[in-house]
């Protein structure tokens, strides 16, 4: 589905070592993502968009380190590497849709940032949007569209970002039962070469190679799918 | 039917006083206008003139404001600055300073033997006093604020998840806040331009100070009507009546819109 994705050779490794500091808690984090499905699982206010977050470059480290395939993108200090130059896809948990664009230039956006000119950036968008089964809202805005519809929309933007590392935060909280079960397999059948996703439901982390737990602020070590 | 809420007396009567403080001074203005000759004073030479000063300093300052505002607005809404009051209460300024303050401190900034405008006369040339392109700075040094904090707050509101999800779809600064953050903002912008045009069109006491009243250079419709107002007062009202119809119909066209968000 994404073939502007670096040809596929196995998961990214995702190594963090460090604390996150933010204003109503603080997260200690010493694990490493080296799956292609993981899971992240673990009670609210644990610190699972954090982490998403640290990992797409839209939170600092206070202290520690963060590799991405092997290179340093965050060293609490003189390395940073900006959100736009990490490769990495998310689909956010409010949807972030563009207000002002048409859904399917919502979904066109990343692919005009990679390059593509306005038609066919439009026409591959259209195939995301079919895929997630939303072709025929293709020319509404984003405020024409019902909650279900809004996410999904915005999965179909993170799986047109061109990236190598694809976060998901709650991807399938508001969509019916039905497509529920067909996202899933979409979800887990991109080329996206790593895939974090953040879920309550248990049912989601089953498709998953992996599953982290996160408890009490304190992220623990992956634990393997029985 | 108008349906009144029910008011307390003591709150329903300094109301009402208070708009009648607003509303008595434009019907005194009103009932002087020489409605049947509207036309031709308001199509007077020299009016005509004033006009068209006006219009060039009016939209060029309203120009200079989206150029260096709309940069400032992000920035106040969006960087992490030194005294941050300090820096916000600097913007506001222009606000609150009586207009003749203004226009002093731009003579002796920029005027030419100013701090800067020693520098304009002898190394380019440049002079800015009493010319129409000091006129456009007292302007736009007045209006900047309005578009300023109308865009400012615009942004605070919105937050930063459009500009982050720009930014995970690999849109770098600029792109984000050309693709995005300008474009969710378009109403707020043309609020603020709406506001800052109003106000430049309407500025006097810094202008006259800075830029002197001269015809067809530096002197504005309000400069005009100031004149008129001694030699030719019903030309005074004509220009008066015309302003305010003009300030009254930004008002009106933003009302609900933009100002409240």
């Amino acid at each position: 589905m994404s073939p502007m994705a670096p040809p596929a050779v196995g998961p990214v490794r995702i190594e963090v070592r460090g604390v996150v500091r933010r204003e109503d808690f603080t997260l200690r984090l010493d694990t490493a993502i080296s799956e292609e499905r993981t899971a992240v699982i673990g009670p609210n206010g644990v610190g699972k968009t954090t982490l998403l977050r640290l990992i797409a470059g839209l939170e600092r480290l206070e202290s520690g380190e963060l590799k991405i395939d092997g290179r340093v993108v965050d060293n609490a200090g003189s390395v940073f590497t900006a959100a736009h130059q990490r490769s990495v896809a998310v689909a956010f948990q409010d949807h972030r849709l563009f207000e002002h664009l048409r859904v399917v230039d919502n979904v066109a956006y990343p692919l005009r940032r990679a390059g593509l000119k306005r038609a066919a950036a439009r026409n591959r968008a259209g195939d995301y949007l079919a895929a997630v089964g939303l072709s025929e809202a293709a020319m509404v805005r984003p405020a024409q569209l019902s909650g279900g519809q809004r996410q999904r929309a915005s999965i179909a933007r993170a799986l047109a970002t061109p990236a190598r590392v694809l976060l998901l935060d709650e991807p399938l909280a508001s969509v019916d039962d039905q497509s529920r079960e067909d996202l899933r397999d979409l979800l887990t059948s991109t080329e996206h070469r790593t895939v974090v996703w953040v879920t309550h439901d248990p049912d989601d982390a089953r498709y998953a190679d992996t599953t982290l737990t996160l408890t009490s602020r304190t992220l623990n070590r992956a634990s393997s799918q029985p | 039917m108008i349906r009144l809420p029910r008011a307390p007396l003591p709150l329903l009567v300094p109301a009402m006083l208070a708009v009648a403080l607003l509303v008595v001074p434009l019907i005194g203005l009103l009932q002087r206008a020489p409605w049947s000759s509207l036309g031709t004073r308001l199509a007077d030479d020299a009016v005509l003139e004033a006009t068209r000063v006006s219009l060039i300093v009016s939209f060029s300052a309203a120009g200079l404001c989206l150029l260096l505002g709309l940069p400032l607005a992000w920035v106040l809404a969006r960087v992490d600055l030194p005294f941050p009051r300090l820096v916000r209460a600097v913007v506001l300024l222009p606000m609150v300073l009586p207009p003749v303050v203004a226009g002093a401190a731009l003579l002796f900034a920029l005027g030419r033997r100013g701090l800067i405008g020693q520098w304009l006369d002898s190394w380019f040339g440049v002079t800015l006093p009493f010319t129409t392109a000091g006129t456009i700075l007292a302007a736009t040094f007045v209006a900047l604020p309005f578009f300023v904090t109308t865009v400012e707050s615009a942004l605070v509101a919105q937050g930063r998840d459009l500009e982050e999800a720009a930014a995970v779809n690999a849109a770098g600064p600029m792109t984000a806040f050309a693709t995005v953050t300008v474009p969710s903002i378009r109403g707020a912008i043309g609020a603020g331009l709406a506001l800052g045009w109003a106000r430049a069109l309407g500025e006097f006491g810094a202008t006259i100070t800075f830029a002197g009243s001269i015809g067809g250079r530096t002197r504005t419709l309000p400069l005009q009507a100031f004149l008129a107002l001694e030699s030719d007062p019903e030309s005074a009202v004509a220009i008066s009546v015309l302003l305010l119809a003009v300030s009254l119909g930004v008002l009106v066209g933003l009302r609900g819109r933009w100002l409240t968000r």
